[in-house]
């Protein structure tokens, strides 16, 4: 096993328990907040 | 020192010297990388890709002394077998004609090719004497062509190659359709190598990792073929993060609820339900689906109140969905599904609320509006079914952990490819 690779496998072993850290805490950048301000108008944003 | 001459490449006009003229068959220009056969009068374009680029360790015309004897590198080539990757380089002199110069994993071999084969087959030979043990056999392809060389050569040339050993000493038996040629190679000091022609200071080892034997540092394009093991261990690793993610985030205790959304009526509170988070902190999910509809959006104010603190914690979604045409033909865009995710909900028994309130698009219908054909009909209304859940995990965390494993893999086969 080649040292880049041994390299490479802590690194995955570092994301797979930080993966797990995150997970135990429930922690994510991607969720939902509260509306920041009143709803305001809506409507199709493709055109 | 050389016998030069120029010539001008057909494809972008370029003014190409040949070093070793009358001895160059194929020539690669140093401009647009189309490779040139120059032993023509007309200089023959035989083959032009965008991308023969100088990503090796020795810039081709630099000259160096190894072994007292002052050479020019001409061509370069960079070689795979199954196993390794690694440059090869063309050195000239006129006097002393060709030698090679191989680097593989940052290690520097000079090779001299041999007059009289060696005798013997198999697995042992014998040359002026000494016996030479098999090392390994292997095909080997080329996959970049830079210079010029005395033989003609391209990009995915292949060849039988088998390396006999002596100690730090090599015989290099190289085999093709029709011809067998060998090449003695010798470990030559990469220091002597590095300030006799220049090499490139990202093809040098490291400051830091210099005393370290062997050490970590790989040329860049050499190197073990590791690439496939790498692959495959990313590859486990998210299957990994998978598995914690969701064995991690259990369990999944849901309330669930149905509402009629009045349009363009003033907000409505309804309560979805209890649930129950029953570890330290975990994801609370809530789904929202609905009915058919066209033209209307749906505002949903969260709420998740601690039945013992009366602590709240907030999130907004939407659920809108809008049909037309214009010129283009007929379209749509939004969906009757919507998601919102709570990150660290910390454990405790909450009760689930939602704000919701409904407009359409691009007015709302008249309040209260009565058909007088149709006294009698219903107001119109969304029916939006909601679904909470503890549990789950973000996919948007599985997707930057995919990125972060699958990264470095990634940006070595697109240094390899770049070639």
């Amino acid at each position: 096993m080649s040292k880049r690779l041994i390299f490479f496998s802590a690194w995955c072993a570092f994301l797979i328990i930080l993966a797990g850290i995150a997970t135990w805490f429930a922690w994510s950048p991607f969720s939902d907040d509260e509306r920041p301000v009143s709803t305001g108008y809506r409507g199709p944003t493709h055109k | 020192m050389t016998l030069a001459r120029a010539v001008t490449c057909p494809s972008c006009g370029g003014s190409i010297e040949v070093r070793a003229a009358g001895y160059t068959v194929t020539l690669a220009c140093r401009y647009c990388g189309s490779v040139l056969d120059v032993a023509h009068e007309d200089v023959r374009l035989i083959t032009a890709y965008k991308r023969a680029n100088a990503n090796f360790a020795i810039e081709l015309g630099t000259r160096g002394t190894l072994f007292d004897v002052e050479w020019e590198a001409i061509g370069a080539l960079r070689r795979r077998s199954p196993g390794a990757i690694w440059q090869e380089y063309l050195l000239f002199n006129p006097y002393a004609g060709y030698r090679w110069l191989v680097v593989a994993d940052g290690e520097w071999q000079f090779g001299t090719m041999l007059l009289h084969r060696p005798d013997g087959a198999g697995a042992s030979i014998e040359w002026r004497g000494k016996t030479y043990q098999l090392d390994d056999d292997a095909t080997v392809e080329t996959t970049t062509v830079l210079g010029e060389f005395y033989w003609r050569v391209s990009r995915g040339d292949r060849v039988q190659c088998a390396t006999f050993a002596r100690g730090s000493s090599f015989l290099s038996r190289e085999a093709a359709t029709d011809e067998v040629t060998w090449t003695h190679l010798v470990p030559v000091d990469r220091r002597q190598v590095e300030e006799a022609f220049a090499v490139r200071q990202r093809y040098k080892p490291r400051a830091g990792l210099k005393a370290i034997p062997d050490g970590f540092f790989k040329a860049p394009g050499t190197g073990e073929n590791d690439l496939p093991m790498m692959f495959l261990m990313a590859l486990g690793a998210l299957l990994m993060i998978g598995i914690v993610q969701d064995l991690m985030s259990r369990p999944h205790l849901c309330a669930n609820n149905r509402f009629d959304v009045v349009v363009g009526a003033a907000t409505a509170t309804h309560k979805i339900g209890t649930i129950e988070v029953t570890r330290p902190w975990q994801f609370v999910t809530i789904q929202a689906d609905s009915n058919d509809f066209s033209n209307r959006w749906v505002d949903l104010d969260y709420s998740l109140v601690n039945r013992r603190t009366q602590q709240s914690i907030d999130a907004y979604g939407i659920v809108e969905y809008y049909t037309g045409s214009d010129s283009d033909g007929p379209w749509t865009e939004g969906s009757h599904h919507g998601e919102t995710q709570f990150a660290g909900v910390p454990r405790g028994s909450y009760d689930v609320y939602v704000d919701t309130g409904s407009h359409g698009w691009p007015t709302d219908p008249p309040a209260n509006a009565t058909d007088p054909d149709h006294p009698w009909s219903a107001p119109d209304s969304i029916s939006m079914w909601f679904n909470a859940c503890t549990g789950g995990h973000s996919w948007g965390m599985f997707w930057i952990f995919a990125i972060l494993l699958f990264g470095a893999p990634c940006l070595i086969l697109w240094r390899r490819h770049r070639d």
